[in-house]
């Protein structure tokens, strides 16, 4: 039909069919927009006033921002995220990496693993963090193979530890987030051309040179996709800190989540909550940003 | 290009929203139409409360007079009632009735979310029938900025006291012979039971068991007008006093000499409560609400005084609160929650209240008590007719709770200075009085 | 030995220690639950008598009947209406070169990156405006809101790969936009499809924050909300805890064994490209 048409007639067709097509899209962005957009646009207006949530509000100007840096509770809380990193995304992607390397090639029942590996993925945080509550408990698994191994000396309630709950809580990030890394690694290595690999070896190569010269440049991708999930679940993390320590001991383990749901919702300063969440959002496309840009620059 | 005009598309919106400010209920809440004269419909109201005992078996007995009010119960665990019933209270439907924290529901009362129950304080003439302290607590200035003052809030259902529990063989296999008369001779017995080997005290330093401790050396050892007013915000008041810093000091102590466990910390309230009642510990300090779990747990090996004073013969002070219950000014039915309200100074609820390990509001009604509670019901006499029952710290501002969680647990592990963790508690208490 | 054999022999020495550290905390639970209810427990020990009643317990205590409920209306919810909506979406992005298009999908994936707690705030006000706090239909909504970004880029590539002769075939044939969806491009987009569905009833099923925030009536939360707070009540009785968790993690751990391979690829490929 539209063959036939003359020159002149196609171009608004084509015009009113390529809004015709906006159609199919406007009931997702309606929602989109009602129900994430404009609440992330409001909560952004939020930071700029003085409010409980209840009272009528009054403007602030930036001094919540300058709260969220100056305030003895804020800024570790950005702090402690920053170092959940190391634990969420740094340690397991060296794992899944150290992880590949050692298993160059083919595997025999990969996918019994892969399941396993994979697991802590799918599971609720909240019953991941019960869980763990009671393996770092005093009678916990950790104590317990702490006391076998003839480390008792060292044992103590983890979570509870001045120095060490953030570490403890870190690890929890760890276990949950190095199966991911694991499986895809291994996966991407699977697609690695072998003859790459027998380049190197007649180059005379070692195992070391072979991991860094082939492996790691062609698991680029994977390792972009790896860095952003386990950067973004370290900086935004909420259900696992809420259910174990709540911030303790001393505020040594607060993330911004648990500042911003307490601020918001308990302390009803939700000025303070928006700006803090904000900032939250600022770090994370930073980072996300910062990670996209070093995994290209590799290359 | 494109992220120029998504920008100016989200400056545009922020503009727009400027236009609608945000904005909620400003007046206090008075009800009309009071009266005694209760429905003969049947109704249901709800009600959010944290403690029980003894809500629910008040509720049960309040039916049992007016079968034709169902009261619904909703029951939170006290850390979560603290966080989330503001929430509830201004969310559209909210319960009729609520358990009252006049820590955390401090904006409730300008925001005119819970009913000011004046009128109904003249109809029922609640102020002759209630103890006085009982009341002032749960009285407000319309900023909710100050207590002890103004309109009345809530109504108490049940009275609680702060004290000690011990385990009676253990503290007897320790070589203690009877309840210590002053502070010192509890330290001294606390250092027996250390010496035998057994750990002295179990303490929830994860939630609110920890402040708790703190907050009863503080009431040992210093003069309780002045902490009086300063949870009830009146202006000028401070918090960094010698008895405040010396009751920190003590707690720091305490861990150095081993009495509190090293992993008070990770312990909740709850598991601090069942590590007392497995003999874990001799001691617990908590409030009259966990007796009957105590008592149902360890029969009559255990026994309850209030932290004794700093020099002997002192007037008692502890720190109590009641189970009071608030009206929303939402509801539909203020006359029938009223009622449940002034059912509480009723016989039938002291018995309800009392059986349940609380004080019974009416002082009229004779409780027989054995075991524990018997203990319990004359130290609490005691402390009333001394006027000495003095509010809990976290009701001195909206965060005060997390700054005497995290500054005990400071404590506890020796990270934070007595001098540090009262300018902390300062700190709030100054921004939010002024 | 041959050094191959070693090799092959080490490599499964070494996956099965992870495995074994991946599987630990479960079997620590498992066990635990399993105890009886109250008992004291030191770490990994086999109980005496095995009782199975802490799960009928924990499900009484906890309100399970309730919140499982919740959880499943919720997520009955969110399944179809996000999978629907961000499969339409995506369809018009990728095929049909909507005026904006490229912006549009622009600003689908930036919503990837952000975070929840930026969203909830203001939402909790929001909807508490509207009446849709304490409601089903307002988390509902909230939820798909949120996971509609991932949904129209996972979709918008699933279209995009599709060979365009297919469409232009159809288009020839005269067949509407519409009728090429549903009778082109949906009878071979099921794969696609079923990963979404599964990874939206998993992230729904999850949900743990955005619940606790626009649920103040603890009727109303779902399965994982009405776990954080029965912590607080119950920490000391490990076996009724361990009980109370694995009933939360029991039906998305079914899922994902049974349809593992759709899991896996949805979370792997589903991050966005570098």
């Amino acid at each position: 039909m539209a063959d036939t048409a003359p020159l002149a007639r196609r171009r608004p067709r084509r015009r009113a069919r390529r809004v015709v097509a906006l159609l199919y899209i406007a009931p997702a962005a309606l929602v989109y927009v009602a129900f994430a957009i404009w609440p992330a646009i409001h909560t952004v207006y939020l930071s700029f006033l003085d409010w409980d949530g209840i009272l009528p509000a009054t403007s602030a100007g930036f001094s919540n921002y300058t709260d969220v840096f100056t305030d003895p509770t804020l800024g570790p809380a950005l702090w402690h995220a920053i170092v959940l990193i190391v634990f969420f995304a740094v340690i397991p992607c060296a794992l899944g990496l150290l992880m590949t390397a050692l298993l160059q090639g083919n595997v025999r029942g990969m996918t019994a693993f892969r399941v396993i590996f994979f697991l802590p993925q799918v599971l609720p945080l909240v019953a991941v963090g019960i869980t763990w509550r009671w393996l770092y408990n005093d009678d916990g698994l950790v104590n317990q193979g702490l006391r076998w191994i003839g480390l008792g000396g060292v044992t103590r309630a983890w979570l509870g530890d001045y120095n060490l709950a953030l570490v403890a809580l870190g690890l929890i990030g760890t276990w949950a987030m190095s199966g991911l890394c694991m499986v895809l690694f291994l996966a991407g290595a699977q697609k690695i051309d072998v003859a790459l690999y027998e380049a190197v070896a007649l180059d005379g190569g070692g195992p070391v040179r072979r991991f860094f010269a082939v492996t790691l440049p062609a698991l680029r991708g994977e390792i972009t996709i790896a860095s952003v999930i386990t950067t973004i679940a370290a900086l935004a993390s909420f259900d696992l800190v809420f259910v174990t320590t709540n911030g303790g001991p001393v505020d040594r383990t607060t993330v911004p989540g648990l500042l911003v749901y307490r601020l918001a919702f308990n302390e009803s300063d939700i000025g303070r909550a928006s700006a803090l969440a904000v900032v939250l959002t600022l770090i994370v496309i930073v980072f996300v940003t910062a990670i996209r840009t070093l995994t290209r620059e590799k290359a | 290009m494109r992220t120029r005009s998504l920008a100016a598309v989200a400056a545009a919106m922020v503009v727009a929203l400027s236009a609608c400010a945000e904005s909620g209920g400003t007046e206090p809440a008075k009800p009309s139409d009071v009266s005694k004269d209760l429905t003969t419909e049947n109704i249901t109201l709800t009600l959010a409360y944290t403690d029980d005992p003894p809500t629910q078996a008040l509720i049960d007995a309040f039916h049992a007079l007016h079968p034709n009010i169902t009261i619904k119960g909703q029951q939170t665990p006290f850390s979560d009632y603290v966080k989330s019933i503001k929430l509830s209270m201004a969310a559209d439907t909210p319960p009729d009735i609520a358990e009252y924290n006049p820590g955390a529901m401090r904006s409730l009362v300008p925001a005119g979310l819970i009913y000011d129950l004046t009128p109904y304080e003249k109809l029922y003439g609640w102020g002759e029938a209630f103890p006085a302290s009982s009341l002032e607590v749960l009285r407000s200035n319309q900023a909710a900025k100050e207590y002890g003052t103004g309109g009345l809030y809530a109504v108490p259902g049940a009275l609680s006291v702060l004290g000690v529990y011990y385990n009676k063989s253990m503290v007897t296999a320790a070589g203690i012979a009877d309840t210590p008369s002053t502070l010192a001779d509890f330290e001294q017995d606390v250092a027996a039971v250390k010496k035998g080997g057994k750990a002295p005290l179990s303490l929830g330093g994860l939630q609110v068991g920890g402040f708790q401790l703190w907050n009863a050396f503080t009431n040992a050892l210093g003069d309780e007008s002045q902490y009086r007013n300063w949870v009830y915000g009146k202006p000028g008041s401070t918090i960094q006093t010698d008895a405040a810093k010396q009751a920190a000091q003590k707690v720091i102590d305490w861990v150095n000499a081993g009495y509190i466990p090293a992993s008070a910390n990770a312990t909740a309230d709850s598991d601090a409560q069942a590590n007392f009642t497995n003999g874990k510990s001799a001691y617990l300090v908590t409030g009259n609400w966990a007796a009957s779990a105590i008592e149902k747990a360890m029969g009559d090996n255990v026994g309850f005084f209030l932290l004794p004073q700093a020099t002997a013969g002192d007037s008692v002070v502890a720190s109590g609160a009641s189970v009071a219950y608030s009206i929303s000014s939402k509801t539909k039915h203020p006359n029938e929650a009223a009622a449940f309200l002034d059912f509480m100074r009723d016989a039938k609820a002291a018995t309800v209240q009392f059986d349940t390990g609380f004080m019974p509001v009416n002082n009229e009604t004779a409780v027989q008590a054995t075991g524990v509670r018997a203990d319990i019901a004359a130290d609490f006499k005691k402390v009333v007719a001394d006027n000495g029952i003095v509010p809990f710290p976290d009701f001195a501002s909206p965060n005060m709770i997390d700054r005497l969680t995290s500054g005990v647990q400071g404590l506890l592990s020796k990270k934070t200075t007595p001098d540090a963790f009262l300018t902390s508690l300062q700190e709030s208490w100054t921004e939010y009085h002024g | 030995m041959n050094p191959s054999r070693t090799a092959t022999v080490a490599r499964y020495l070494v996956l099965s220690a992870m495995a074994v550290a991946v599987l630990l905390p479960f079997v620590s639970i498992v066990l635990a639950a399993l105890h009886p209810s109250g008992a004291q427990i030191s770490g990994l020990s086999l109980p005496t008598t095995w009782s199975w009643s802490n799960f009928a317990d924990a499900w009484r205590e906890a309100n399970f009947s309730h919140l499982v409920l919740s959880s499943v209306i919720i997520a009955a919810g969110v399944v179809p209406l996000a999978v629907v909506l961000a499969t339409l979406a995506a369809y018009s992005l990728a095929t049909l070169d909507p005026l904006g298009g490229r912006a549009m999908s622009v600003a689908f994936v930036l919503g990837l990156t952000l975070p929840i707690e930026l969203v909830v705030v203001a939402l909790y006000f929001d909807l508490r405006q509207v009446g849709l706090t304490n409601s089903y239909l307002g988390v509902i909504l909230a939820e798909t809101a949120l996971f509609m970004p991932f949904g129209v880029y996972w979709m918008q590539n699933h279209f995009a790969s599709i060979p365009r002769e297919l469409l232009e075939a159809a288009r020839v044939d005269g067949a509407g936009s519409l009728s090429i969806l549903g009778r082109v491009l949906l009878p071979i987009s099921w794969p696609a499809l079923t990963t979404l569905g599964l990874l939206y009833f998993m992230w729904s099923w999850n949900q743990f924050l955005l619940v606790i925030v626009l649920m103040q009536n603890p009727d109303l939360r779902t399965a994982p909300a009405g776990l954080g707070f029965f912590v607080g009540q119950y920490s000391t009785n490990i076996p009724l805890l361990s009980a109370a968790s694995l009933i939360v993690i029991g039906p998305i751990v079914v899922l994902y064994l049974i349809f593992q391979r759709n899991f896996v690829s949805g979370i792997t490929q589903g991050a966005v490209k570098g």
